[in-house]
This record gives C-alpha cells, structure tokens and sequence, in this order.
C-alpha cells in the first residue's frame, strides 16, 4: 500500500510496528497434503477436455428454437383466417338476403381495410346509379345537409330507412346471385368478373348500413329530441313517421304524452 | 512449501495476472506458481477469521477450487490479489453462514491449537519462544477484534491490497475501510502494550 496523503502516510506508520509483529509470527500454512490436492484438482481441470460445459450452449440454442416455434404456432392458431376478397363480399350479400333489415344493421360485417373503399373506382359508381341503395343518397345528403347547419339532429336519418336500404341491398344482390347462377355455364374469366362485381356491389350496399347506422341516434332519448325537434319546426308529418319508427324499433319503451298523442291508439300503447 | 521443480524459471518476475492468463490457457505449472505466491496469504487470512484449523483447510481448499474452476473465465480486470481475495471473503462469508456462530481461538485454553496457529518452531529457541509470544498476544488481540475490522487488516497485511482494493473485496467505500484499518491497528497496537503491562 502505497500512501498518498498525509493521514494515509500516518495509518501507515502506525501500522507498521503492529505489522512487524505480526509477521513475526504469521508462519501458518495449509498442510502439504492440501497442496497437493489443490494442484492436482487444478491440473486435472486443464487436461480435462472442456465437453462437459459444451452442451451449455447447444441446449440452449435449441431452447430457444422450440420455445420460438411453439409461440410462432400458438399465436397463428389464435389468429382468426383472414378474409378472401370475394368471401367477406358473398357473407354481406346472405347476410343482407336473409337476416332481417334491422338485426343486419345490428350486426355489421367485420371492418376491413379502408383499401376497398379507397381502391373502388369512382367512375364504377356513376356507371350503376340503378344499383346505388337510396338510403345512400338520402344518408349522404344528410349528412350534407348537417355539415351545411351544423344541426347534428336534423342530419341523423332514422333507423327506418334501414330497412328499405337493407331490402334495397338485398335485392342487387339477389340480382347478382341470379346473375351468378345464370352465368355458371359461361366463360370462368366472366364468371369472376360477376363475382367481383356482386362483392363490389354487397360492400357498397353495407357501407350505405354502416353510415346511416353511424348517422342514426344512438339512444332512444336522442331519437326522441329529434322527433321534438321536428315538432318544433313544425315537420309534424315526418315526426309521426319517425315517431312509429321509433315506435318499431322501440316498442316498450315509455313515451311521453305529447309524444303519444301523435301515434295511432294501437301504436301508441 | 512447493517442490522446486513447480516454480518457474523466469528471467523477469511474471505477473499474478499472467500466470493466471497462463493458466487459463492450460498452462498447469503457472498455476502451482500462482498458488505458491498466495498459498499462506490466503490461508491465514482464512485461519484468522475462521478459527479452527479443520474449518480454514476446509475454506482454504473451496476457494482455491473456485479459482480453478473460473480460470475458463477470468480476464484481466484487476489484480489478481483483489480477485482472489474477493473468493476468500466470500467463501468465508458462506462458511460462517453455514456454521455459525464464529468460533474464537483462545490461546490459553487450548494450547494445542496455539501451536498450530502462532507457527513452527524456530531453530534458535529463544528468539522463538519471544517472537511467538509477541505472536500470541498479536493474535489474541486480533482475535478480540470485531471481524470487520479483523478482516480490514487481514486484507491489507496477508493480501497487501490497498484501501481501494479492501473497499471493492469487503463492499464498502475507501473511508469505511480506511476508519476500520485504523481501529484495527489502534486497538491491536493497545492489546499489545496491554499484555506487556500484565506480564
């Protein structure tokens, strides 16, 4: 120990009377025998080949391995099949033919990827204006007409016209399935082509669904200020109407009188 | 001591470090240098602390394998003392975990054990009786020592290491172990004039 400061310098000094004397008498040594058997362990460490550590590594590598393997495989058997192009379109167009108009709203199609929305031409659009669902139309209108007055109640089409843009979807695609059917005989190149148009067509038709849903009033209470709104600007007829949809969709909910006075007596029960 | 066929012929002195290197590599008779050098340091060190011859051999052997045993690992970080000291301190640590309490030698209860400990015989009788005397007291007042402090000075005495060098083996800062070096040198410096003033 070599000191360096003072204090160190004196440590040391100090200690050097305490540490003369005690190697005077710090003789004690381990027995020859230990020696020998400590050298002996570590020549026999040296000749040793060092395989016994070898398989450290290689278990460990193939550890890893499985334990990647295993979860590459678990996580892909939890991952739900991924949509053909054509599969999801086919689903929307039985879904919209046979399901109810209003458990169809209800139960929309899973959400895709916004490339088909983005992807469909437009000039593909305005060359079937016979096959645009009205709801459409009348949900982007409103939805216009509300970014025009600000207003969110007057651009919340009902529920209502759902139904009859469900059943206007249903019917292209009953068209289309028609169409499929008829075509099963001709060439495969046109068969696909038929298919592709009815999967564009069912997407349109749901997309209409989704925005009139996203339009509709999410609670009964919103539907019902709407329907007071309408009074109030004195659209009575339209009120009734969205009154009895309301009435339709919510047949037990409780009305208020000047509400119920505008419903039929056996609507209005 | 070691044979003479097992210590190196060298012109320049090697290094702790090299040897243990050497040894490393599959040298063998670096490492019976290397254990030469250290052997009695080591052993001491374990002795004083421990107590009991039986249960130093014992220490002394686990941390002399451990050294071998780590040899495909070692790499130059420090001195090879700090290294091999840090081994000691923690076998010792582990020894007393498992066999507590410390077991204290007391010289004069059992004198088989106070020849064992103060060393061999010297050929010139008297010197050897006054040196083992002074021994003795040392070792009873080194013996009365809180092991922290006891093991402060025989870190800095059988391992030479520095203040630095104790701090990093017993875990704490260079001031903590320059305080207990200084209560150790004090109360074993009293101890001494102590038993002189008895006698």
């Amino acid at each position: 120990m070599k000191p360096t400061l003072p204090e160190d310098r004196e440590l040391e000094k100090t200690g050097s009377e305490v540490s003369e004397r005690y190697r005077a008498g710090a003789q004690d040594e381990p027995p020859a025998r230990l020696d020998a058997a400590i050298q002996a362990a570590a020549r026999r460490e040296v000749e040793q080949p060092r395989q016994r550590r070898n398989w450290q590594m290689p278990a460990s590598i193939a550890a890893m391995l499985v334990l990647g393997v295993s979860l590459v495989l678990v996580v892909r058997d939890k991952e739900p099949p991924l949509p053909s192009l054509e599969q999801p379109a086919a689903d929307e167009a039985k879904l919209a033919k046979s399901a109810p108009p209003q458990l169809a709203m209800k139960t929309p199609p899973k959400p895709r990827a916004n490339f088909h929305r983005e992807e469909r031409p437009s000039r593909e659009r305005s060359a079937r204006p016979d096959r645009e669902p009205a709801a459409r139309d009348e949900a982007g209108a409103a939805q216009e007409d509300a970014a025009a007055s600000g207003a969110v109640a007057q651009s919340a089409p009902a529920p209502a016209p759902a139904a009859p843009a469900a059943a206007g979807q249903a019917k292209p695609a009953e068209q289309e399935q028609a169409r499929i059917a008829e075509s099963s005989d001709s060439s495969p190149n046109k068969k696909d082509k038929v298919l592709a148009d009815a999967a564009k067509e069912s997407r349109s038709g749901v997309q209409a669904l989704r925005k009139q849903e996203a339009a509709a009033p999410a609670r009964p209470r919103e539907w019902l200020d709407e329907i007071d709104g309408l009074l109030r600007d004195g659209k009575e007829a339209e009120a009734r109407r969205r009154l009895l949809d309301f009435r339709q969709q919510y047949p037990h909910y409780a009305l208020p009188e000047r509400l119920q006075a505008l419903l039929p007596p056996e609507a209005a029960k | 001591m070691l044979p003479a066929r097992l210590t190196l012929v060298s012109a320049e002195p090697v290094s702790d470090e090299q040897l243990m290197l050497r040894y490393r590599d599959g040298n063998a008779v670096a490492f019976d240098e290397l254990y030469g050098r250290h052997r009695g340091g080591v052993f001491r060190y374990v002795l004083r602390q421990v107590g009991l011859r039986s249960a130093a051999e014992e220490v002394f052997q686990e941390i002399w394998m451990n050294i071998i045993s780590s040899r495909a690992r070692y790499r130059v970080e420090a001195r090879f003392a700090t290294f091999l000291y840090h081994v000691a301190h923690n076998c010792v640590i582990d020894h007393f975990r498992r066999k507590t309490p410390l077991h204290l030698i007391s010289l004069d209860d059992d004198p088989e054990e106070a020849h064992q400990v103060a060393g061999p015989d010297r050929d010139q009788p008297e010197r050897a009786v006054a040196l083992r005397q002074s021994a003795a007291k040392l070792l009873n007042a080194l013996a009365l020592l809180p092991p922290e402090q006891r093991e402060v000075f025989l870190l800095h005495e059988e391992g030479g290491l520095t203040l630095e060098e104790i701090a990093g083996v017993t875990g704490t800062g260079r001031e903590t172990a320059k305080s207990r070096l200084r209560y150790a040198l004090a109360r074993l410096r009293e101890g001494i004039e102590h038993e002189a003033d008895i006698a």
